[in-house]
């Protein structure tokens, strides 16, 4: 046996890669025409065939080869990446071996039939198979269809130059448009059993029924239309077989008999009358028994399976064949692969190009030759001469063996559960942690490991949500980056039916304005801008408002809606349930058709930590009447998402959505304070200006900022009576993690508090529940997280105060407390607050009236962390913890 | 076209006294409100320009014979939906561009209800303008020009027709609006009297918790200095 690193690519998934140019046919009975809103061009065609692509990427079935992925270049050059096996039915000795061996030939048909009966199940009708197109996967012992929906995603002609297949397996009813035909037309008269006559006359040819070779195109054309027209045999297969002839090969006359039925239900001429390949399949079943099929071994990806698993079973993901254990990357699924390998350095334009296509061309001979100064110009075509349409060029697996050559095999089935987590990860992962994200991301051997783990995690989904919590706090690999966000939203249950049960059609009063909003959602990106993505958006969308008669549609529920529509394109359903899930937790009743309260009260939460977090920063603004209101109602009511692009939005929901729901009001904070010096230099226009035109920011620093503003902040200061579930947010223990990933129990937050007071306040209010919770938590942790316990400061006469207050608090008095210029009077306990500056303050009196306008002033003065103690000290007199002070203090 | 200098925000020019006025857009969503703004201030046009959440704020400087002009320009959100917040923007604006798409009947009719609400609700010396944008799609026109300009010459309104896609009118517009405004106070306290008016909108849905309501913008060292 051959060592398996030599030279030993087959074992592994192949990629090939084709490539061609993106350009827009007119073709006026198109539904893809758009004259309204004249989008054509090669550019627009080149985001149409995006769209397609990412729909097809998931049709993925044994049969089929799979699509990978598509590249965009310069001049609208499509690349599109898919799973390629070098054998296929232009083989000679594949043939003959058909030719004679029965059994095999009926494992040809009826793996194609099954491919072809899935795809009619996916809408994907082929236009023909080709010898080329059927390819036989050796390692699983199985017959695929390669490039199955190179049509499709040419929008048959409409995109792309059509590839021009062998006119030889063209179907009658598709040979009677003649060559011309493209676009709307050709799709109109593909029928699902087109593709079946392909496989019958590439079976007839196999079995050497008729002889093709000897024949030209246009003899071939005249000869099936004549005989289609005449009508004198109903298929092709009766009018070629001569039934005089017995051969002599007798065990290929037998083959041919035990096929009969197959052969003419195939190739009958007319389509009406041709099965389906769903009913050819039921015919091959009657026909045909396996008496001896080989067992196949089959890699099975629970991630296509329905997701997420209703049941726990228990399912081996890893066929643990010898080679497996040798090869243990080939246990990996063809997308981690395609990962690794461009991680590895494989760049599929550059493969291209070793292989002399895709040469430079000289940049003057794109220029437009005729510009009629409507955005419409007239430029020469790329020269096709030079780059075969369509030519497919095989991936170098090899760097990507030899990279990995050193890996351990333990890294392939890592070891989820282990009495001992600290030794949960090898040394080398561990080291990677610190280093910036952008390196993790496109480490191989990083991405490797975390692949593997995060695939094993969502196996045992919903099970394993506590650890992808914890994992996905440190990142999450970009490949499983949508079902990462599905398992932190905890997304359960039958989407799917769920979905489906939803009415998107019926009109609603809100489609005017979807109609508006989605041609200019995200249209930056070529995937958003497809008819595609408009289609899923929109249908998104609106089986949003049917499923929530409560809420309705705003403006922005677009923009939040992308990215769950970008990462989850094949998977709808899914989409629909993160994003449902998503408005719940964070941005709940910001769609209730009055939202003034509710945005109102966000808001002024906001403030509040703004002034509790950075009270000069504040200070300043209201200052200058550079409110909330002005510049913030984009950034919360679409979580950011219309204020960066979708690559950022990926990396700020990472974290996002691991934090609770008032984790984005920190992120609001972090935009702020990133512009600090900027904000605090400027005047009103400037200051709103700068927010017109967001600045580019470093996200990953604007999250680290925001974090430990979230770490730093009592619980009480980001209540909202308008959040999710007021009452039971804390039953669910395991339903909030810091964004750190760590699930730390913190005290009860709520407390009530009207509007009208939380905008009239500057500063949060804090419970004495939390209080003591804080006090219990430094007393326990040091002084190293929170600054240690907070400083009491009752700012009630001293008559008062002597006569029972909370231990360990100072006495202030408001009326003396400042001087004539607004600043504190220095006293024994004016310097303990100065002093303690920085460290949590809590303003209390009686019943909440002078503790809240003390407080303002600690932030017009600048102190940070201020909060005023929520219904003041009369509501404890009766708690046991109000006792007079002991003279010493 | 000359007249309008892009970028002026750094400094006017040296001749004649600077008048700062606040602008409101409003109308219909998808009408070209932002569209207008973007080819008026930076010359751009998007064909599919993002739609405006909430508001969006710009300045431009327009020039005249005598004075410079300076619009602080807020752009609104179309969506009906949206319609509680604009109060807070039109309340104190001097001026107000009505935008409509002259192929939508529909974003007439709103932009009437535009005009009847500043004449109720605005500043009662605003100057008004009903704009017609989408000229360029005139083979697709529902609204007459002549049923529109009867319209505005009832109403006492400035009226043009224009296309932010070619540009066509975009800068008239807004020349012919910086000329019908009323050039009586100069700069600072016209911008103070704005600053002021936006606090005031503000406070009234705030509560006026922020004790600084009448700062404007020469209020800002004082702030920066604590620092």
């Amino acid at each position: 046996m051959k060592e398996f690193i030599s030279m030993d690519p087959p074992k592994l998934f192949d990629l090939g890669v084709r490539s061609f140019f993106a350009g827009f046919k007119q073709d006026p009975g198109h539904f893809y025409h758009d004259d309204q809103c004249s989008r054509s061009g090669p550019s627009w065609a080149a985001s149409q065939i995006m769209g397609t692509f990412r729909r097809i990427v998931s049709i993925r079935q044994e049969n089929l080869c799979a699509y990978v992925d598509v590249i965009r270049g310069k001049h609208d050059r499509l690349m599109i990446v898919a799973e390629f096996h070098s054998k296929n039915l232009t083989d000679i000795s594949l043939r003959s071996r058909l030719s004679s061996d029965q059994l095999a030939l009926f494992s040809l048909s009826t793996d194609i039939i099954r491919g072809l009966a899935f795809l009619n199940r996916h809408d994907l009708l082929p236009l023909s198979l080709t010898p080329e197109m059927i390819t036989y996967d050796e390692r699983n012992n199985i017959f695929k269809i390669a490039d199955f929906a190179s049509s499709n995603l040419t929008g048959f002609g409409s995109f792309a130059p059509l590839r021009p297949g062998d006119a030889r397996y063209l179907a009658p009813e598709l040979l009677l448009l003649g060559p011309t035909a493209h676009g709307a037309a050709l799709q109109a008269a593909v029928v699902p059993s087109s593709a079946v006559w392909s496989l019958g006359v590439i079976l007839c040819e196999i079995l050497q029924i008729a002889d093709f070779s000897s024949l030209s195109v246009a003899q071939w054309v005249s000869l099936i239309l004549g005989d289609a027209l005449k009508k004198k045999h109903p298929s092709f297969y009766e009018s070629t077989r001569d039934p005089q002839a017995t051969g002599e090969n007798s065990t290929q006359t037998s083959v041919i008999a035990s096929l009969d039925e197959v052969l003419r239900d195939c190739t009958t001429y007319f389509p009406s009358l041709r099965p389906g390949p769903v009913t050819v399949l039921t015919k091959f079943h009657e026909t045909v028994t396996f008496s001896d099929s080989p067992v196949r071994s089959r890699l099975y990806d629970p991630l296509w399976d329905v997701f997420p698993p209703v049941t726990l079973r228990c399912r081996s993901e890893v066929v643990k064949t010898p080679e497996v254990l040798k090869v243990p990357l080939a246990s990996r699924g063809i997308d981690e692969l395609y990962r690794l390998w461009t991680l590895a350095g494989g760049d599929v334009l550059g493969e291209l190009r070793a292989q002399g296509f895709a040469a430079e061309e000289p940049a003057i001979l794109s220029l437009p030759q005729l510009s009629t100064g409507e955005q419409t110009t007239f430029a020469k075509g790329h020269r096709t001469s030079a780059d075969p349409s369509g030519t497919l060029v095989v991936l170098n697996m090899k760097p990507l063996l030899e990279r990995l050559d050193d890996v351990a095999k333990e890294v392939y089935f890592p070891l989820l559960l282990r009495s001992d987590d600290a030794i949960r990860y090898l040394t080398d992962y561990d080291e990677m942690r610190d280093l910036p994200l952008v390196i993790r991301e496109n480490n191989l051997k990083y991405q490797l490991h975390r692949q593997i783990l995060f695939h094993r995690l969502f196996c045992g989904y919903p099970f394993t949500q506590a650890m992808i919590k914890k994992e996905a706090a440190m990142d999450v690999p970009p490949l499983y980056r949508a079902r990462t966000w599905a398992a932190l939203l905890g997304i359960k249950g039958d989407i799917v039916n769920d979905y489906e049960s939803i009415d998107k059609d019926s009109p609603c009063s809100s489609d005017r304005q979807i109609e508006v909003d989605i041609p200019r959602c995200h249209q930056y990106n070529s995937l958003m801008s497809s008819m595609e993505a408009h289609v899923k958006l929109k249908r998104i969308l609106k089986a949003w408002i049917a499923d929530h008669p409560q809420f309705v549609y705003w403006q922005g529920l677009d923009s939040l809606s992308a990215p769950f529509v970008y990462l989850n394109f094949s998977d709808e359903p899914l989409a629909y349930a993160c994003l449902s899930a998503f408005v719940t937790k964070y941005v709940h009743s910001f769609f209730l058709k009055d939202n003034t309260p509710v945005i109102q009260e966000y808001l002024a939460v906001f403030s509040h930590l703004l002034a509790f977090h950075d009270p000069i920063l504040a200070t300043h603004l209201s200052g200058i009447g550079f409110l909330p209101e002005l510049y913030s109602i984009p950034w919360f009511l679409t979580m950011f998402t219309h204020v960066f692009p979708l690559h950022k939005i990926f990396h700020l929901w990472d974290q996002l959505l691991l934090g609770d729901e008032s984790f984005p009001l920190f992120i609001g904070l972090s935009l702020l304070t990133q512009l600090r010096s900027q904000l605090l230099s400027c005047g009103f226009n400037e200051c709103i200006l700068l927010f017109s035109d967001f600045p580019d920011l470093d996200i990953q620093q604007c999250l680290n900022r925001a974090k430990d503003m979230f770490n730093v902040t009592p619980k009480c200061a980001t209540f909202r009576n308008h959040a999710r579930n007021v009452s039971v947010s804390k039953k669910d223990s395991d339903s909030e993690v810091s964004p750190d990933g760590d699930t730390s129990a913190s005290p009860e937050g709520a407390h009530v508090l009207d509007l009208e007071t939380l905008k009239t306040e500057t500063c949060p209010r804090i419970t004495w529940e939390e209080i003591q919770w804080l006090n219990n938590f430094s007393r326990q942790n040091g002084s190293k997280r929170r600054n240690g316990r907070p400083l009491l400061v009752d700012v009630r006469t001293a008559d008062e105060f002597l006569r029972g207050t909370l231990a360990h608090s100072i006495n202030i008095p408001f009326l003396t407390a400042f001087n004539a210029d607004g600043e504190l009077l220095s006293t024994f306990e004016s310097r303990t607050l100065e002093e303690g500056r920085g460290k949590l303050v809590v303003v209390f009196d009686g019943k909440c009236t002078m503790a809240p306008k003390f407080a303002s002033e600690l932030v017009r003065l600048g102190f940070p962390h201020v909060t005023i103690l929520h219904h003041g000290i009369d509501h404890l007199k009766t708690s046991g913890f109000v006792s007079v002070p002991s003279s010493s203090t | 076209m000359a007249a309008v200098a892009r970028n002026t925000a750094g400094g006017p020019p040296s001749a004649g006294k600077i008048f700062q006025f606040k602008l409101v857009l409003l109308g219909e969503a998808a009408v070209g409100k932002s569209s207008l703004v973007l080819r008026f201030v930076k010359g751009h046009f998007h064909e599919y320009q993002e739609s405006t959440i909430g508001a969006a704020f710009l300045t431009q400087t327009v020039c005249l014979d005598e004075t410079t002009v300076k619009f602080e320009i807020w752009d609104t959100a179309g969506q009906e939906r949206y319609h509680s917040l604009a109060p807070m923007y039109y309340r104190g604006a001097q001026a107000a561009i009505i935008v409509y798409d002259i192929t939508n009947q529909e974003s007439f009719n709103k932009a009437k209800a535009w005009v009847r609400e500043l004449q109720r609700q605005a500043n009662p010396n605003i100057v008004i303008a009903l704009t017609g944008n989408k000229a360029d799609l005139v083979n697709k026109r529902t609204v007459e020009y002549e049923e529109a300009q009867a319209y505005a010459d009832e109403q006492g309104l400035l009226f043009l027709e224009t296309s932010a896609k070619s540009g066509v009118n975009v800068n008239e517009l807004f020349l012919a609006i910086a000329k019908k405004l009323p050039k009586t106070e100069p700069a600072g306290t016209r911008g103070q009297g704005q600053t002021v008016n936006v606090n005031a909108a503000a406070e009234e849905s705030k509560g006026g918790c922020c004790g600084g309501g009448g700062g404007s913008a020469s209020a800002a060292p004082g702030g920066a200095a604590r620092n």
